[in-house]
């Protein structure tokens, strides 16, 4: 009730409505062109917000990330190359749609979910945020190492083709994350000596090369242009009026969003690809995933977009920043002289319910500018591939040399292009190799500190109840795999 | 009829098929094998707590890699289930490597003239390379991605896109200098 008595008038003044629109505007271009991100505009305007009232600085801010998150999956369906790594899994559904012509209807799942995400993820920042605190600062070491078990379990799991291909792609990307300065004891590990490789093989290069250049090698091979119908079939409203029938996909995405955002360190770009990947597994029909099936882009998308809501729980009530971009808000509080805690709800109640407010009005105007821009973006899978191919060559090195700025970025992306490109012939998953790319410093710095905990015993992950059911559900997860399909063939063999 | 007589039924041999081992997926797992192998004995230099993950995470893979090279040499329903997997690509050989060669030297090109030639350089090649007719056409969509791109990066979000040797010659002797 105070969201709507306190929240809403406040933000409906001249500043604030225009920090709405002009946050979403410049979200969503930044989310859609790889090589930029939310973050990366909301650390530009940063400054510019030390001078605003803090409510204006704080909507602003708030409103290019959830529109950053909604433009986010433009690139990733139309060009296989995503915006923001958040939405690098609405391209394993969403690229194939734009190849049977059906971009538009892509998008407007896209479009739809991701409104679903944040609005859902926001009822559950302002409902849900004592409880999921107290249950997630519960977490230590342990249950983190559990849990980043459990998400490459059900990646391999459900990855199509064989499962030792799907495993063997997770020991790669661990393996690749192992070059750098180790994160626990600060000694270089695989840098041969090599100052660029001492900062680590960053993230950016690699999946904006296995994404982008192994897709602009597919590409110039198959010729004509992305659609291979040549035309675009339906349109943004009927994906979004589609998406009413994947109501329970999205609620497990809302889910997955929802708790693993307010878990600092899992990040949108984890919580994106496990999203896609329960979808998947608990799908009918989980061999049409990857193949064009509207679920595999409605379930990311819903959980990235509900996971940068969430993400506030941790920060505004402990000040532990989630991610980088509730990082930054903390930081605008902190300039206006207002600490995290329980005081900020209770002698702000202005700034919080207007902030809350905002999130809603944020919501709904990235999906009309979505709507917008949607038509001229969808364009683009009938363009000529001659046309469309250097340009996405064009973009995806510049996205790889953006995040540093550094020459080597480009040969890594290129490397990981190539890579990729053969990784995929030979039918090895690459959402695998992301994912543990992701996890696998999450994961060693949790195994160690567990291992330090333990008094140099394993024994605490059999002494905490959370890590021990999590463990036990991914040795299930593996079975079923593994001896489903064989007592299946059985009991068809006896009918 | 003599029971010494009757020959044996013949039994099903299981013969390994090697020729498996030549196979794309086949030669991805020998190279993890490497790769795995070398990063256990590169490893060995590091203090143990540095090494603990990666060599766990190694030796799993050398178990898995021989795991999948045995079934494929050994079961040919599981080296058929692998063929089955595989993405087909379409297209020639030629076009394969033209797509595998323009990133390269698009990089030199950045390196060297700096990304604004460069940038103008690879939408004007690359469409004529790949059958897009009308130079007149390919240089204003050439020069249009090369302003769209600086009004993007350079300008709003303040990237400094390289210069090149050329470009940061030409900075040091006409612009800096003077």
């Amino acid at each position: 009730m105070d969201i709507i008595n306190i929240g809403i008038p406040a933000i409906f003044t001249v500043n604030n409505v225009l920090a709405i629109v002009l946050g979403c505007c410049i979200g969503l271009w930044a989310g859609a062109l790889p090589g930029l991100s939310g973050l990366t505009a909301q650390a530009m305007l940063l400054p510019l917000t030390f001078s605003m009232e803090p409510l204006t600085a704080l909507i602003l801010l708030t409103s290019i990330h959830t529109a950053a998150e909604f433009g986010g999956s433009i690139s990733s369906i139309l060009m296989n190359v995503p915006g923001e790594a958040s939405a690098a899994a609405a391209a394993y559904d969403g690229y194939p749609m734009a190849r049977q012509g059906k971009a538009g209807i892509a998008l407007g799942v896209s479009s739809a979910a991701s409104l679903f995400g944040a609005i859902g993820g926001a009822i559950i920042l302002i409902t849900a945020a004592k409880p999921i605190l107290s249950v997630v600062i519960t977490f230590g070491p342990v249950e983190y190492f559990a849990l980043g078990v459990f998400g490459i379990t059900i990646v391999s799991a459900v990855s199509s083709g064989l499962m030792v291909k799907g495993f063997l792609m997770i020991l790669l990307g661990f393996t690749i994350g192992f070059v750098g300065v180790d994160a626990v004891i600060g000694v270089p590990r695989y840098t041969f000596d090599n100052v660029y490789l001492q900062a680590g093989i960053s993230f950016v290069p690699v999946v904006t090369g296995i994404f982008g250049i192994s897709e602009l090698i597919f590409m110039v091979q198959r010729g004509k242009s992305v659609s291979e119908t040549g035309k675009l079939t339906g349109s943004l409203w009927d994906g979004v009026k589609s998406s009413i029938r994947y109501w329970s996909v999205m609620l497990k995405g809302l889910a997955v969003g929802s708790i693993l955002g307010s878990m600092p360190g899992i990040g949108t770009t984890a919580t994106n690809f496990l999203a896609y990947s329960i979808a998947q597994r608990t799908s009918r029909h989980p061999e049409t995933f990857g193949k064009g099936n509207p679920e595999g882009v409605a379930a990311p998308e819903v959980a990235n977009n509900a996971c940068i809501h969430t993400a506030m729980i941790p920060a505004f009530t402990m000040g532990i920043p989630a991610g980088a971009s509730s990082a930054l808000l903390i930081v605008v509080l902190t300039i206006h002289g207002l600490r995290p805690g329980q005081m900020l709800f209770t002698s702000n109640p202005v700034l919080i319910n207007g902030l809350f407010a905002a999130l809603f009005v944020a919501s709904i105007v990235s999906f009309l500018l979505m709507t917008v821009f949607i038509r001229i973006f969808a364009r683009l899978t009938i363009l000529p591939i001659p046309l469309l191919a250097p340009v996405l060559m064009i973009l995806t090195l510049v996205a790889a040399y953006s995040e540093k700025q550094s020459m080597l970025d480009l040969f890594i992306a290129m490397a990981a292009g190539v890579i990729g490109y053969f990784l995929r012939r030979a039918g090895f998953p690459l959402v695998n190799l992301v994912m543990a790319l992701i996890l696998g410093k999450l994961m060693e710095v949790a195994l160690v500190q567990a291992r330090m905990m333990g008094g140099g015993s394993y024994s605490l992950f059999l002494e905490r109840p959370g890590a021990v059911l999590v463990l036990v559900a991914c040795v299930l997860v593996i079975a079923t795999s593994i001896l489903g399909p064989q007592i299946r063939r059985l009991l068809a063999k006896r009918t | 009829m003599d029971p010494q007589s009757q020959t044996p039924p013949p039994t099903e041999v299981r013969t390994a098929n090697w020729a498996v081992l030549r196979h794309p997926s086949a030669v991805v797992a020998e190279c993890l094998a490497v790769l795995f192998a070398l990063v256990i004995v590169i490893g060995r230099q590091y203090p143990p707590d540095a090494r603990l993950f990666p060599t766990v995470v190694s030796v799993l893979g050398l178990f898995l890699c021989a795991v999948f090279l045995a079934a494929s040499v050994l079961n040919p329903t599981y080296a058929r289930k692998n063929i089955d997997d595989m993405e087909e690509a379409a297209g020639d050989i030629m076009h394969f490597w033209i797509a595998c060669v323009s990133p390269p030297l698009y990089s030199i090109g950045i390196y060297v003239i700096g990304f604004h030639a460069a940038t103008f350089i690879a939408m004007l090649v690359m469409p004529a390379v790949l059958g897009y007719p009308g130079w007149l056409r390919r240089a204003g969509i050439a020069f249009a991605v090369v302003l769209a791109l600086h009004l993007v990066f350079v300008v709003a979000v303040d990237i400094d896109l390289p210069s090149g040797l050329l470009g940061n010659y030409v900075l040091t002797t006409f612009v800096y200098d003077k």
